[in-house]
């Protein structure tokens, strides 16, 4: 220590003293404060020391010094005096009173019937805080010792043999109300004084240093202290080893009553640890392929995900396989999962964690499952992975990602993991599966992508789904099918404004339009039904499957831009003839052999002449339906879909069909 | 047999003017073992050391009964703890970077421990008080501790590469290859995984302490930036396959 920081020291606390000899000497001429009434109030005040306590404690506590001054609604409306620390009592006294500040009589804490009814139910029993039948405790005090019940950061075993002159107190009432601020120990693990000598803001506010803590400190970082074990040890550490580097003796935060020192406890306890310790306990064994997906919801490259783990499940059995829903918690798709499928969902854990900490969970996952290939459908955490530690990740497992069409902004920008991720994270994946061939061959030129590099992409279509079949089977033997239908969303991209310009060109033709969206396009669409009686609006659809498909003539689809649209395979798979837009990759499904396709996008007579060939030539219709069928059974068979996945190649010993 | 019963192992690079206090650190460590009744040697293994290194080892260990300055051209720390194993001569060995330094205590208190229990263990200080840059304090935990749990091993490293072993364990169980350009780094991660993995039991030696120097430049930070990873370990699956599941388990089950 040195001899000036000792004297600073010193005349510091004579300064104090001398200060407290003062304002002791005010309080004890003032009528505003009664020794009495003081002691009686506050138990834990030994006699003899009311003055003193008021001083030191029991004012900045917001403790009421007589029934004639109200200690804290005078803290309350004096911020000022507040935030600096001060004894509300003094300073009314030296300045607030000629300065015409209000004070007001003190009055009880807020007494509660105890049959009067809370939100919720506390946590704690209740009676021991209260008399005849009334709560002793304020609403806020019983949410506060709810808290230092919860926590174990407070000890009341600990803490009442370490202040026996507390015995006869309830320790939780007394840390609450005086202890913390008195800067007492809470446990072992937590002092309050240690917390306020370091963070000064907490005292200057007036907070509890334990509540502070749990309340604001941990999410803001700050360090709980270290227990007193370890600090004698690291002192120990310091002091044996100071004089062999000067160093050591320079570092000041090492040295000093308190050590200023942020504490690691080898095992996080942050939320990403508190996470992924529970995520790992539910862990399954014999995991031997993870997709990632970034929720489950009814979109086309949810029905891929799921595709996909099908096949893994098929290839090495459904308790070898995880699905990982990794961005969000949405999970409207669940039923589409086969039965028995383990699903991880990291918003169950914890909904609030940010990206980077999902980024690292799918990094501990595959660290520690060890899986022998992993999938990834769209996860962004996955992705963001890929691109850091994918190289890694490769001297663990193989590495397959998709890559479906880029979506479009709502002012009409691009954006997709092509264009985000691929070029990062490609020297990292063993292979890319593309729903079209006219996006992998985008990418390819876009990008420049070498022969090597184009090795890595591979068309896979995918399958048309089995339950729709049957309803091709039933439609081949209905009757004739009059109308034709829309089904989507109401949006920019499904080019829903040309459905108005088609229905006045065959006012005639009955147009049934399932979905919903974009409420200005529903008003448009509603206020067109009621001048085009052959338009029904149906409202939204739980599944294309669902739909009565076999009733109508003819699907239309009018999208600006799109991928691999899931619902045209469907429409297909149901024995539909298909009216479509030429656009992304529907062309290598829907052809002028295969149903109509429409290059003119936006021009309503070519979509109208279309619809009339439907309707006035059925020879022509089922022979194009003939080659739709033909062509799905080539291309978009399950079995062509999982022949061009790696999975056949990993043996299994319970391998099923799922 | 071996001939000592603990080999200090330092492992010099380009540490240069902070190489002293490290084989200080060593020689007050000596002290306290041989009051104990231990014997000790050191080896200082120099990995591509740099001439202002080599001539402060040379300068420092002569008083040093017995000491061994070993030139090696592996540029990899793990590879370098390897070679020094093999050449140790105690039936235990004790790891220090050549800009740490260990408290003086540790070898004394650490053969006292690993001595007594007849399960193989690696032994770690308690505390590491880490000076310098960003000074902090880091608290070992103990794998037998109510507190411990393997999960967070996979995603940070529990405890630090000063550790004390059992020569022949370490020689069975070499520290692994790290490769940074396929992102396998943290040969000490890996290996503390590895030795679990094989039966051994991280222990903490209560009382010492480990003075590290944090630099602002240092290989966790490289290996961090390079994106690597611990070279994977079959802990884990060993872990899962025998965890039953819990009853308030998260893990969702389609029907």
């Amino acid at each position: 220590m040195k001899p000036g920081m000792n004297f600073k020291k010193l005349l510091k606390r004579i300064a104090q003293l001398v200060n407290e000899y003062r304002d002791a000497g005010l309080l004890r001429q003032s009528d505003l404060f009664d020794k009495e009434w003081y002691r009686e109030r506050n138990p834990d005040v030994p006699e003899g020391a009311e003055i003193r306590h008021f001083l030191r404690f029991g004012g900045r506590e917001g403790r009421a010094p007589s029934e004639k001054f109200d200690a804290a609604g005078y803290l309350k409306a004096n911020k000022d005096v507040a935030y600096r620390g001060l004894n509300p009592l003094v300073h009314y006294l030296k300045w607030g009173k000629e300065e015409g500040r209000k004070v007001a009589v003190a009055r009880p804490p807020m007494r509660v019937p105890l049959s009067e009814k809370r939100r919720s139910a506390p946590a704690i029993d209740l009676s021991r805080y209260s008399r005849n039948g009334t709560l002793l405790v304020t609403e806020q005090e019983i949410r506060d010792l709810e808290l230092l019940h919860e926590t174990d950061l407070f000890d009341a075993e600990w803490y009442l043999e370490n202040y026996p002159h507390l015995k006869n107190q309830d320790p939780y009432l007394h840390f609450l109300r005086h202890g913390g601020f008195e800067g007492l120990k809470a446990s072992e693990n937590f002092d309050c004084e240690w917390y306020c000598d370091i963070y000064p803001d907490v005292v200057l506010h007036g907070v509890h240093p334990l509540l502070h803590y749990l309340k604001h400190g941990m999410k803001e970082g700050r360090f709980k202290g270290m227990p007193p074990k370890i600090a004698s040890v690291v002192k120990r550490t310091v002091a044996d080893l100071m004089t062999l580097d000067p160093e050591i003796e320079s570092c000041h935060p090492l040295h000093g009553k308190h050590l200023r020192l942020r504490p690691n406890f080898s095992i996080p306890t942050d939320e990403l640890g508190a996470a992924w310790t529970e995520i790992f306990h539910d862990l399954p064994a014999g995991i031997r392929h993870v997709v990632f997906m970034p929720w489950l919801v009814k979109g086309g490259a949810d029905l891929a995900g799921v595709n996909i783990l099908r096949a893994a499940q098929e290839a090495v059995g459904v308790s070898a396989t995880l699905l990982v829903l990794t961005d969000h918690d949405k999970v409207d798709a669940f039923d589409w999962l086969p039965s028995g499928s383990q699903v991880l969902v990291l918003s169950d854990y914890d909904a609030d964690l940010n990206q980077q900490n999902r980024q690292r969970i799918v990094e501990a996952l595959i660290f520690a499952l060890q899986p022998e290939s992993i999938t990834n459908v769209n996860s962004l955490a996955c992705w963001a992975a890929l691109v850091e530690k994918g190289k890694a990740f490769q001297s663990i497992c193989k590495v397959y990602t998709t890559l479906f069409c880029r979506d479009f902004t709502e002012d009409g920008r691009g954006a997709g993991y092509a264009d985000t991720h691929l070029r990062a994270a490609i020297h990292n994946v063993d292979k890319i599966y593309f729903d079209t061939n006219v996006f992998l061959e985008e990418v390819v030129a876009r990008y420049g992508f070498t022969p090597a590099l184009t090795q890595k992409l591979q068309f896979l279509p995918q399958p048309a789904l089995d339950d729709l079949r049957e309803i091709a089977k039933k439609a081949q033997a209905d009757e004739q099918r009059p109308a034709i239908f829309w089904a989507g969303r109401f949006c920019h991209q499904k080019n829903t404004e040309l459905l108005g310009r088609i229905i006045r060109s065959l006012p005639e033709v009955a147009l049934d339009v399932y979905g919903g969206g974009e409420p200005q396009r529903e008003a448009e669409l509603a206020a067109l039904a009621e001048t085009q009686p052959k338009l029904r609006l149906l409202g939204m659809f739980a599944s294309f499957s669902k739909l009565p498909l076999e009733r109508y003539a003819a699907f239309l689809f009018t999208s600006r831009f799109e991928g691999m649209p899931t619902v045209l395979i469907n429409a297909a798979a149901a024995g539909v003839p298909i009216i479509a837009s030429n656009v992304g990759g529907v062309c290598e499904l829907v052809t002028n052999e295969t149903g109509w396709l429409i290059d003119a996008l936006d021009d309503e007579r070519a979509y109208c002449a279309a619809i009339q060939e439907i309707l006035d030539n059925p020879e022509e219709v089922q022979r194009r339906l003939q080659a739709m069928r033909k062509k799905l059974g080539i291309e978009r068979s399950w079995s062509a879909f999982k022949a061009g996945l790696p999975f056949s190649s990993m043996s299994s010993s319970e391998a099923e069909h799922v | 047999m071996s001939k000592f019963h603990v080999t200090a192992i330092v492992n010099g690079h380009k540490e240069g003017l902070w190489l002293k206090p490290a084989l200080d650190s060593v020689w007050a460590c000596f002290e306290v073992a041989r009051e104990q009744g231990l014997t000790t040697e050191l080896l200082v293994a120099m990995d591509r050391a740099d001439a202002l290194s080599v001539e402060i080892v040379s300068d420092s260990v002569a008083r040093f009964p017995h000491v061994r300055v070993v030139p090696m051209n592996h540029g990899d720390v793990g590879h370098a703890r390897n070679q020094a194993a093999l050449m140790a001569e105690g039936e235990y060995v004790a790891f220090l970077d050549g800009d740490d330094l260990w408290g003086p205590t540790w070898l004394s208190d650490a053969y006292a421990m690993a001595s007594a229990d007849e399960r193989e263990l690696v032994l770690h200080p308690e505390v590491n008080v880490y000076f310098g840059h960003d000074p902090h304090v880091f608290v070992h935990i103990d794998a037998e501790s109510k507190n411990f749990d393997t999960a967070a091993l996979a995603l940070v490293n529990y405890w630090t590469s000063l550790c004390f072993v059992r020569r022949e364990f370490l020689v069975e169980n070499p520290y692994p290859e790290t490769d940074l350009a396929a992102q396998i780094g943290y040969e000490d991660w890996a290996w503390n995984l590895k030795v679990m993995s094989a039966g051994a039991v991280h222990k903490c030696v209560p009382g010492t302490g480990h003075a590290i120097r944090m630099k602002r430049i240092s290989l966790v930070r490289q290996t961090s930036s390079a994106g690597c990873i611990a070279a994977p370990s079959d802990i884990f699956k060993k872990v899962l396959k025998n965890q039953a599941r819990r009853p308030d388990s998260k893990l969702r089950i389609a029907v």
